[in-house]
């Protein structure tokens, strides 16, 4: 019951194929069973719009006879031919675009890749602070003071500072400590000629006063 | 010092400035002053150097400070100062030179 209509088709379809062979003029030599068997097979795919290469199961005198047969598959029908079941299947408002199965071995363009801006770098001053080169160095103009006075010069120390010694300040003599005795001294005064220890000793006691200024 | 004199007078001392200030030109201030005990001075820190006080706050001068000698001649007491200002009080001296009286 399913199987009339494709059966039918395929009929019709072979007497397109033997009517355009024989108004075309090209001869393909006798045709032998095994190459009307070829044609028999339907190799036409689903899609009637797909072109396909030749069967791998074609045997080598069918060979000349298979792109015609696509060329009929693919190639909508002239106004001139007679409509057939098969032109009218086709839709012929518009060429149908034909996918081309790229051979094996060719090189598929790879498609493009999203570019996004990228902002160019911000410059790191710790990084791309230039590293000072001993001509760099070399040229740098020396702010020597100028004997003119010219100000703004600051003066390079040229002496070492001398290092500080540490301080212990004597703490205050407490009863008990060991008892020092005094220095002997005899300095000039300012109003009394010169002044000495020896003098006082073994008649006043002494407190003498270190100062750093008299005012 | 001055004005606690008497008091030290009466206490058998006697008080002896000692700087390392060149005062040979300096009569007229101690005059003024109205200064009785002497005023010495070392310019050349020997003495000031001899009793450990020369130079403690790193400025080249003697550092305030105050000795109380006996009449054997014995350092019976003594106050360095550890800064420009820091010196006892006359009252403190009075006292630690009342300590020093027999008896």
């Amino acid at each position: 019951m399913f199987f009339w209509p494709g059966a039918a088709l395929f009929l019709i379809l072979l007497a397109a194929c033997a009517s355009s062979s024989q108004s075309s003029g090209i001869s393909s030599g006798p045709a032998t069973p095994q190459a009307v068997a070829s044609q028999q097979i339907p190799t036409v795919p689903s899609d009637p719009t797909v072109s396909s290469g030749p069967s791998a199961n074609a045997p080598a005198t069918a060979a000349p006879t298979q792109p015609e047969a696509a060329q009929a598959t693919t190639v909508p029908s002239e106004p001139d031919q007679p409509a057939t079941l098969e032109a009218l299947a086709t839709p012929t408002s518009a060429p149908a675009p034909t996918r081309v199965i790229p051979e094996a071995g060719t090189a598929t363009p790879a498609p493009e890749k999203a570019v996004t801006a990228i902002p160019p770098p911000t410059p790191n001053f710790v990084t791309d602070t230039p590293v000072p080169t001993p001509e760099t160095l070399v040229n740098i103009p020396a702010s020597a003071p100028s004997s003119s006075g010219a100000t703004g010069s600051v003066p390079v120390p040229t002496a070492v500072p001398t290092a500080i010694e540490a301080s212990a300040a004597p703490p205050v003599l407490l009863a008990g400590d060991p008892v020092e005795k005094a220095y002997p001294f005899t300095l000039p005064s300012v109003s009394h000629g010169s002044v000495s220890l020896d003098t006082y000793l073994g008649e006043r006691n002494m407190v003498l006063v270190f100062y750093r200024a008299f005012w | 010092m001055q004005q606690q004199y008497e008091t030290l007078g009466d206490l058998d001392a006697v008080v002896v400035a000692i700087s390392t200030d060149d005062l040979s030109g300096a009569s007229y201030v101690v005059e003024r002053l109205g200064l009785e005990f002497p005023i010495a001075y070392d310019p050349e820190a020997t003495v000031v150097s001899d009793y450990g006080v020369y130079n403690l706050l790193h400025d080249r001068l003697a550092t305030a400070s105050t000795f109380l000698i006996d009449k054997e001649g014995n350092i019976r007491w003594k106050y360095v100062g550890e800064h420009i200002d820091d010196r006892p009080s006359a009252k403190q001296v009075i006292e630690e030179l009342r300590a020093l009286q027999p008896g």
